[in-house]
């Protein structure tokens, strides 16, 4: 019996086999005929091929697909003109950044694949438009193309702030948000965050009004703004919010860096002196030039203190400068309005506005034990080329620091004729101060010489 | 009954995958078929050596008209009618032919088609999110000789391509679409009041080209309603084409040509119609005017319109006087009578410390009326508000002018009224009817 049905099963099968046979093709479906969309090349995409999807394996779609876009939407397919500057953006403000500081590797494996570009924004229902998404850590949809100018810098940041923003959700699909991130501002969140003034999301310790979305927007956006906008932003952004809001949002920057390091290895303080080095060198960013700070009057004070500013053993100082500072040592020695002694401590720049500056100089008698203060008011000009010039400005104000200046002008003349005999160049210095000292020191140097300079530790407003 | 079940199975077995050919509902696999539909809507569109003229109505404004030159790498040239840089700046993009239920186009970047399409308000003039209610992904509705007929996906409308000789190209991309743009609308402003004569029609119909390029075929019907049909057009070169064809009551009208200094109006049997010129607006004042008619009002905007005699002139003078001899001096920032429901209308007068200075409320006259179906109207009852009451003085010259103290009412005939002064136009009166020489008039408005 079990032979039988063996051979029963076995013809079984063979008529199976051979009754399923097909002559006919007509399910054989060349599916390259069946739904083609045949793209022409044209320069533009062998530029795309070129420079990103060779490099980095990523894809431009600019070539309107409405099912990249949310299809209960109108949206507009973008300028062919405005897509290599676009694609010039990603790459020069996003990629190379993350490439400089975090490898090849790292920037091939997590880059999102796929970037789609459409022209306009999309617009919902809250009154919101979108200006980006990222989907499933794979894609990211960039909106409003059209109205891209290469040639303004906040155009372009703001841009770059949208693709960060997406590139941190992408991350945060790899390494989940340090849990604390959540805790530092819990009950702050809401759904109805456009209903809420952008004064009140910083106080409350938020980089933005859309960081009260939730905790995840709150993590893009910090990242995003720490990159693209600047430390001095974030610091100047805090320090205007309430003393509770400055720790929650210097607490925010602190997980956000922490995050970068723990789990991929980035030096945040790098990346972000790189975002801006990019943004400096392709799309001439001023923001975080000293230069910037003076203009716009964010910074406060520059304080040299040769005597014993630790950092001058650490990061060296100009030699040059030192015998100015000697000079003055010689000078204020001498006998000056009955008497003599009196020894230099330290000065001070003190920015009062875009135009004004006070020299603070300190100094101590031969017998005295505290710091005596001198007061000196220089105008200053910027010239065409970005430079500076100090200008002395006599004045017969009735203080005692005033007073004090005019009474041993002649011990600090020298600096005093260092100032305005010379035209300066603003800088972040020195620069073997490295990164983790990053914004903390400013100061001047000789329009022709380099090598002549001082700096000190900066206090911003 | 177990072999029952083998033989059974054995059966099944031999027989059940036997497949016979199969025969196609549509003679050809789709496969074939899509490939067969896509390369005909390509190849047509590469078909025109001299490249097509297009047009397109859009959902939320009007038509648009187009120069289109397909190329084979896929990229395409074109003009439009959507403003005068449109129309004679080129403007370069890209196209495609793909497949989604049916064959498509797909203007794929930015041009003027998708110019209609973009969401953003200041772009286009469309609503936020919106835009004019347009398309950018066209799918195919038919080929014949010399057009193409494809529909919009979202809003439905047709666009319409059809092939241009090699004369009319040139004149496309020298400069011919943006003269005949102007000619058009030149035409128009410097004609008023423009009517056809149509067969079947005892009364003239008016014809309005609006700027939102819109077209208004409006006349009284025998029975005295207003029969009113509206469109849309496109400039194409040598005048205005309606895309989707405009019925009038036996009549289809499909273009407008300017030929020589005349303008004619096309039916879709290639008869002309001539555009004529009326002293007067075509349709009757009273068939326009009534609280819910096309205007309630007619409106002084600080001074009277210009170019127009009448004894209320002297009148409005008075009042005038009288508010600059006050202290601090003022004038009548507006002044209107308007029809606010079947049975009250209102005089309101606003008056303003010269030269831009406080405002005040808007006094009110408010009375009771009666119009007739010839346009008189008889106005009774008449209560003065507060604000009305605090100027007595300065308005009585006007106040009287419609109820004096005394009297319980007063006639008058509601007339469109002529200036000299050919910049003034759409001018209504009230017109009293025991001294027609003397008649309230403004611009007519809906308020």
């Amino acid at each position: 019996m079990k032979n039988i049905s063996f051979h029963i099963i076995l013809i079984i099968l063979i008529g199976l086999v051979s009754s399923c046979t097909r002559s006919s093709s007509n399910l054989d479906v060349d599916l390259s005929n069946y739904n083609p969309d045949n793209f022409v090349k044209g320069e533009l995409d062998h530029w795309i091929d070129e420079t990103l999807t060779k490099p980095y394996n990523i894809e431009i779609v600019y070539r309107f697909n409405r099912s990249m876009s949310d299809i209960a939407k109108n949206v507009s397919p973008p300028n062919v003109d405005r897509v290599q500057p676009t694609a010039e953006m990603v790459l020069d403000g996003f990629l190379k950044v993350y490439e400089k500081v975090a490898g090849k590797t790292f920037i091939r494996k997590y880059a999102p694949k796929q970037f789609v570009f459409f022209g306009s924004t999309v617009y919902n229902s809250n009154g919101t438009e979108t200006l980006g998404t990222a989907d499933a850590g794979r894609r990211i949809v960039l909106y409003n193309l059209n109205t891209l100018n290469e040639g303004d810098h906040l155009n372009i940041k703001r841009r770059l702030r949208t693709i960060h923003h997406e590139f941190a959700h992408i991350l945060n699909q790899l390494f989940v948000i340090p849990p604390s991130f959540e805790l530092v501002t819990p009950g702050d969140y809401t759904s109805d965050w456009t209903g809420k003034s952008a004064d009140e999301a910083k106080n409350l310790g938020f980089i933005s009004p859309y960081a009260r979305a939730e905790f995840s927007e709150d993590f893009a956006e910090t990242i995003a703004h720490l990159l693209v906008e600047g430390q001095l932003y974030y610091d100047r952004y805090a320090n205007s919010s309430t003393e509770e809001g400055k720790v929650k949002l210097k607490r925010k920057e602190a997980i956000v860096v922490d995050y970068f390091k723990q789990f991929f290895n980035i030096d945040f303080r790098e990346l972000q002196y790189e975002m801006y080095l990019a943004l400096n060198k392709n799309y001439n960013d001023p923001t975080e030039t000293v230069l910037h700070q003076l203009k716009n009057g964010f910074l406060k004070t520059i304080t040299v203190d040769l005597k014993t500013g630790s950092h001058y053993v650490q990061f060296g100082e100009s030699q040059k400068f030192r015998t100015v500072w000697n000079d003055v040592v010689t000078k204020l020695a001498q006998n000056i309005n009955g008497s003599a002694g009196r020894y230099p401590e330290r000065f001070a720049i003190q920015f009062e506005s875009a135009n004004k500056m006070i020299l603070q100089v300190f100094y101590r008698s031969a017998t005295g034990t505290s710091d005596l203060q001198g007061n000196y008011d220089f105008t200053i000009t910027y010239q065409n080329d970005g430079n500076i010039r100090f200008t002395y400005v006599t004045n017969s104000i009735d203080q005692t620091q005033y007073n004090n200046g005019r009474a041993v002008i002649q011990g600090w003349q020298p600096l005093l004729d260092y100032f305005t005999a010379n035209e300066f160049a603003s800088d972040w210095l020195p620069a073997s101060s490295g990164l983790a000292n990053l914004r903390k020191f400013a100061g001047f140097q000789l329009k022709d010489d380099a090598s002549n300079y001082f700096y000190g530790p900066i206090v911003l407003n | 009954m177990k072999k029952l079940w083998i033989f059974l199975l054995f059966i099944l077995a031999f027989t059940s995958c036997n497949k016979s050919e199969i025969e196609y509902i549509f003679d050809k696999s789709p496969e074939q078929k899509v490939g067969e539909l896509l390369t005909a809507l390509q190849s047509e569109l590469l078909s025109s050596p001299y490249g097509w003229k297009a047009s397109l109505n859009t959902n939320a404004s009007g038509g648009y008209g187009f120069y289109m030159n397909f190329k084979e790498d896929q990229t395409i040239e074109m003009l439009s009618d959507f403003s005068t840089a449109a129309s004679n700046t080129l403007k370069k993009s890209t196209y495609r032919v793909t497949w989604t239920m049916n064959a498509a186009l797909i203007f794929d970047t930015y041009n003027y088609i998708t110019l209609l399409q973009d969401p953003t308000p200041s772009v286009n003039g469309g609503s936020s999110g919106n835009g004019l209610q347009s398309d950018v992904e066209f799918e195919l509705v038919s080929i014949e000789d010399n057009s193409i007929v494809l529909k919009g996906k979202r809003y439905s409308n047709h666009l319409t391509l059809v092939k241009l000789s090699e004369a009319e190209q040139k004149q496309y991309l020298e400069g011919g679409y943006t003269n005949s743009v102007n000619s058009v609308n030149n035409y128009f402003s410097s004609h008023q009041n423009n009517y056809l004569n149509v067969n079947g029609v005892s009364n003239l119909m008016e014809f309005v080209l609006t700027t939102t390029k819109g077209v208004v075929f409006q006349y009284v019907h025998t029975d005295g309603s207003v029969v009113s049909v509206t469109g849309k057009f496109n400039y194409e070169l040598g005048g205005v084409n309606f895309n989707v064809p405009i019925t009038v009551g036996d009549q289809v009208f499909i273009k407008g040509v300017l030929e020589g200094q005349d303008f004619y109006v096309y039916n879709i049997n290639n008869e002309k119609f001539k555009i004529s010129q009326h002293t007067q607006p075509i349709l009757p004042i009273e068939t326009l005017f009534a609280y819910n008619k096309t205007y309630n009002a007619i409106h002084i905007n600080r001074v009277l319109p210009l170019g127009i005699i009448s004894d209320f002139n002297a009148t409005y003078e008075r009042s005038l006087g009288l508010f600059d001899a006050m202290n601090p001096a003022r004038h009548i920032l507006q002044c209107y009578f308007k029809l606010t429901s079947a049975t009250k209308a209102e005089v309101g007068i606003q008056n303003q410390v010269k030269p831009n200075g406080t405002t005040y409320a808007t006094g009110l006259a408010t009375y009771d009326y009666k119009m007739s179906e010839e346009g008189e109207l008889v106005l009774s009852n008449p209560i003065y508000d507060s604000n009305f009451s605090a100027r007595a003085t300065q308005l009585a010259p006007i106040r009287d002018f419609f109820i004096a103290p005394g009297s319980t009412s007063k006639k008058f005939k509601l007339s469109y009224i002529q200036s000299n002064d050919p910049s003034v136009s759409n001018i209504g009166g009230l017109v009293e009817v025991d001294k027609p020489t003397n008649f309230y008039y403004g611009s007519l408005r809906k308020m």
